[in-house]
């Protein structure tokens, strides 16, 4: 895990979020939340389906222009400087958005080109190590394989910042348990900053330093992971079945 | 550069087969063709191949989209700019594929073996590339935004739309309308139809450039920025439109260059010349206006040619020149759209006389949709002013001749016989129209007395059966007809030249002149003398003859007198010659025959209005026309020409 990371982190800030609302149409999906993602720190965002959790996230990837506010990355702003800034960003997102018809290791040469640096050894490493074939064809990999593999493109660029949108969507239970409590842990441990969405309250309780969990569009609670659980001396999972009014199960 | 060709390689890869599958199957259809005995041109299955690829690659942001995975791209640190630089790359690519694919598909499917002949690509297919993988590229991001905003639409945002779509379509009906009407008015070659599909192309182009920068992965933005885009450009073609329009069909005197023909209305008051203008296509454009040839003012009169071309002016006169009536050329979209919808006359008649009064043609008059005109419309206004002629013909039935009165509606009308037709007619009041009918084959002719009020006909006189007269002019009241008959094409050969008394017990036509002769030339002189020219070449003999047709005069004129004029001064008429290339009129005494004056490089004007010039000294009487095509006025026998309109 990180170090502790305090509470004002304004001059440490990797990310920094202020007053960010989306529309789309007239449907308000996010409505004027600010926060700080200090560098180095694991930022988890939770919410139920239709918070704005992938909104928020197109928004950090410049992907979405705001509404009104703005996100700063590295204190550059995401939409107008998207190329800039995400140079030194991973991203991983929630389904794979790799064109089907396409081998795996034509998606390696493009990222490849995409980036001033990549560690082409490493994203071998890691492919071997997920045990999918770089002659295989995208489409004939399974979710799962799917999943890695973008993750594995993600670290290709050792980024600064590594975005996951609901990484372990596709993956088994030790798969989901070894990704939390590994590969987060050590990238964090090594200085990456991570910002994820995930309904797997559970794999998060044990890396976030902090959370962030929208309801209705508004960021209802912005909080250090140990504080609020031992104010609230409660687990992770009732704290966010109270914040967002426990109705339905979680999402 | 890196990056761009990083997008423009994986595009290929992923598409490549597919363009070149198209490009081999393009290559066969010449040879598959042929088994069927069709003929299709390699550069057309070039064109086919090439729009294929052009097709694939221009949907690839669309599709991309449509799927998800445009943020494959956009959540990568590449630039739009980079990422469209790729695509451009990558539909060069594909579209070579598709050439190598047609090459080696119509190589080896050769019915000579291996014909190893390329097809060049020329401009057009670059143009087909270009225009195809616009228009993919935008509908395909259009169809992907809308596909993905798949919601319920609340009931005021359908009316919103609705309404929103009812503006743009009668905006863009209105800019048609006026743009067809430009164009075919006004433009022979369609420059003016490529500049504004270009623009269109264009427009498509940069808003989805704007969409794909502006919106990235969001499907309302780019909705709303090719929304923004289209109709931003809608505006500014209408607007555009409109100005051309305006500018184009409206000219004011100013703007004449030059003269394509001119007339001299009756009265000679007023003549009416088509001209060149600053603006336009020349050889289809030639806006008619009305010189006051007192004051030398000209006036635009919305009746150019149009389809009819230049020769035949669509300013109808009565026999006096007091009332006139002309095809108000309105935008022609709206006048096609109107009729189709109301299937009434739409095609308005416009009488001079005080407020321009509408004039609606009868509602089953035949109108060419071909031409966008009656098929061989001709009017005739009664002197009177409260009674038209109306005739035209459908290919079915042959003529068909209308009254119609602006205050009593239609009077009458009849049929003529099939193949008869109208050589010429004249009312000799307001209840009797005289019309002189060609009947059918080498039938000769018939003049036949028409009850305006009743339709009911009466034959007033029929000439031989197989006398065929080139010209058939009836004087000004209408009893008399001059028949000139000379063989075509012109030639020493048999020319009679007659008169015809049609108030006669028995009217028979009078042989003025009977001969061989080249060409031959007549016409009434405002005494009621007739005037014959009779063309033998090298030289011309002028020969007068009194209104009951004995020989007056005879006078041998010289060589290349060819055309007899009006008269521009009392007993005085114009004879116009074309010697080597050179226009030249000389005015001759018609009681004498001698030849007053000699104007070389000018001609006189076309004698319209079936016959009837301008009387002797009006001014209409004394115009010519120049050799570089101005309009000039004879002020007398001795003076200068002065010129009129282009000084």
């Amino acid at each position: 895990m990180s170090a502790t990371v305090e509470s004002t982190m304004t001059d440490g800030a990797m990310v920094r979020v202020h007053n960010l609302s989306v529309q789309y149409g007239k449907r308000r999906v996010l409505d004027g939340i600010s926060f700080e993602v200090a560098r180095g720190s694991v930022y988890a965002v939770l919410g139920r389906n239709g918070a704005g959790k992938s909104s928020l996230i197109r928004c950090l990837l410049g992907l979405q222009k705001p509404s009104a506010g703005h996100v700063l990355v590295q204190g550059a702003d995401a939409w107008t400087h998207r190329g800039r800034v995400l140079s030194s960003v991973g991203y991983v997102p929630e389904t794979s958005d790799a064109p089907g018809a396409l081998r795996v290791r034509d998606i390696v040469a493009f990222h490849e080109s995409m980036y001033s640096r990549w560690n082409r050894s490493a994203v071998a490493d890691r492919l071997k190590r997920f045990g999918i074939p770089e002659r295989a064809g995208v489409s004939t990999l399974s979710k799962g394989q799917k999943a890695l593999l973008t993750l594995a493109l993600a670290l290709g660029n050792e980024p600064a910042l590594l975005i996951l949108d609901d990484p372990t969507l596709g993956l088994d239970v030790v798969a989901r348990n070894d990704f939390f409590s590994d590969f987060v842990g050590e990238l964090a441990d090594h200085g990456t900053t991570v910002i994820l969405t995930t309904h797997d309250l559970l794999g998060v309780e044990g890396i976030a330093d902090r959370v962030g969990i929208l309801q209705g569009g508004r960021l209802a609670l912005d909080e250090e992971l140990a504080r609020v659980k031992l104010d609230r001396s409660q687990s992770l999972e009732q704290i966010f079945m109270d914040v967002t009014g426990r109705s339905g199960g979680l999402s | 550069m890196r990056k761009a060709l990083a997008v423009a390689t994986l595009d290929l890869r992923r598409q490549w087969m597919a363009a070149g599958a198209f490009g081999v199957a393009a290559g066969l259809i010449p040879a598959l063709a042929r088994y069927i005995a069709a003929r299709v041109e390699p550069t057309n299955a070039v064109s086919f191949a090439l729009g294929v690829a052009a097709l694939i690659a221009g949907a690839t942001f669309g599709s991309d989209f449509a799927e998800g995975k445009s943020s494959f791209f956009f959540a990568r640190p590449v630039s739009t700019p980079s990422i469209v630089a790729g695509r451009i790359a990558a539909l060069c690519g594909l579209c070579a594929t598709a050439v190598l694919g047609f090459t080696a598909a119509s190589w080896l499917s050769g019915h000579q073996g291996l014909v190893t002949s390329l097809v060049p690509i020329t401009t057009r297919h670059l143009q087909i590339v270009a225009a195809v993988w616009i228009v993919s590229l935008f509908f395909s991001l259009a169809i992907a935004a809308n596909t993905r905003q798949a919601r319920r639409k609340e009931f005021a945002e359908f009316l919103i739309g609705g309404a929103r779509v009812a503006v743009a379509v009668a905006i863009t009906a209105l800019m048609l309308g006026l743009f067809v009407d430009l164009t075919m008015r006004a433009y022979a070659v369609p420059t003016p139809v490529k500049l504004l599909t270009w623009s269109y192309a264009a427009a498509a182009f940069l808003a989805s450039l704007a969409a794909i920068e502006l919106g990235r992965t969001d499907r309302l933005r780019i909705g709303r920025v090719l929304n923004v885009g289209m109709y931003c450009h809608g505006a500014l073609a209408c607007a555009v439109v409109a100005i051309a329009w305006a500018y184009v069909l409206h000219p004011g005197a100013g703007a004449i260059t030059g003269l394509a023909n001119a007339f001299s209305a009756p009265d000679g008051r007023v003549a009416y010349v088509y001209t060149h203008v600053d603006r336009g296509d020349p050889t289809v454009f030639a806006p008619a206006f009305s010189v006051d040839l007192g004051s030398g003012e000209a006036q635009r009169v919305m009746a150019d040619g149009g389809f009819s071309g230049l020769d035949t002016p669509r300013i109808w006169h009565s026999r006096d020149g007091n009332i006139r009536v002309w095809n108000e050329r309105t935008p022609l979209l709206f006048r096609y759209a109107r009729r189709i919808v109301t299937s009434a006359s739409t095609f308005r008649i416009r009488t001079s006389f005080g407020d321009a009064t509408p004039f609606a043609m009868p509602e089953d008059a035949d109108f060419d949709w071909n031409t966008f005109e009656f098929r061989n419309l001709d009017i005739l206004p009664a002197s009177a002013g409260d009674l038209f002629a109306v005739r035209w013909s459908d290919r079915a039935t042959g003529q068909h001749v209308a009254f119609v009165s602006p205050s009593r509606g239609e009077l009458s009308r009849l049929r003529l016989p099939t193949a008869q037709f109208i050589r010429t007619w004249a009312f000799l009041e307001s209840t009797r129209l005289r019309v002189v009918a060609q009947r059918a084959g080498a039938g000769g002719l018939e003049f036949i007395d028409i009850d305006t009020l009743t339709g009911s006909t009466r034959t007033v006189a029929t000439t031989d059966r197989g006398a065929f007269y080139r010209s058939v002019t009836l004087d000004a009241s209408a009893q008399r007809a001059l028949l000139l008959s000379i063989p075509y094409p012109s030639g020493p050969s048999d020319a009679t030249v007659s008169v015809l008394q049609l108030d006669a017990p028995q009217p028979k036509p009078m042989a003025l002149y009977s001969g061989k002769a080249n060409n031959a030339d007549a016409s009434f002189l405002a005494d009621g003398r007739i005037a014959v020219l009779v063309r033998q070449p090298p030289t011309a003999d002028l020969r007068v003859f009194s209104p009951d047709g004995k020989v007056a005069l005879t006078r041998p004129l010289g060589e290349g007198f060819s055309n007899l004029g009006g008269e521009p001064f009392a007993n005085v008429f114009w004879v116009s010659t074309l010697v080597r290339g050179i226009w030249n009129v000389a005015l001759i005494d018609a009681r004498s025959g001698e030849m007053l004056r000699r104007l070389s490089g000018f001609r006189t004007l076309d004698n319209w209005d079936r016959g009837v010039p301008p009387p002797p000294g009006s001014p209409g009487a004394h115009l010519l026309m120049s050799t570089d095509r101005k309009l000039y006025l004879l002020p007398s026998v001795t003076d200068d020409p002065r010129p009129l309109l282009l000084h």
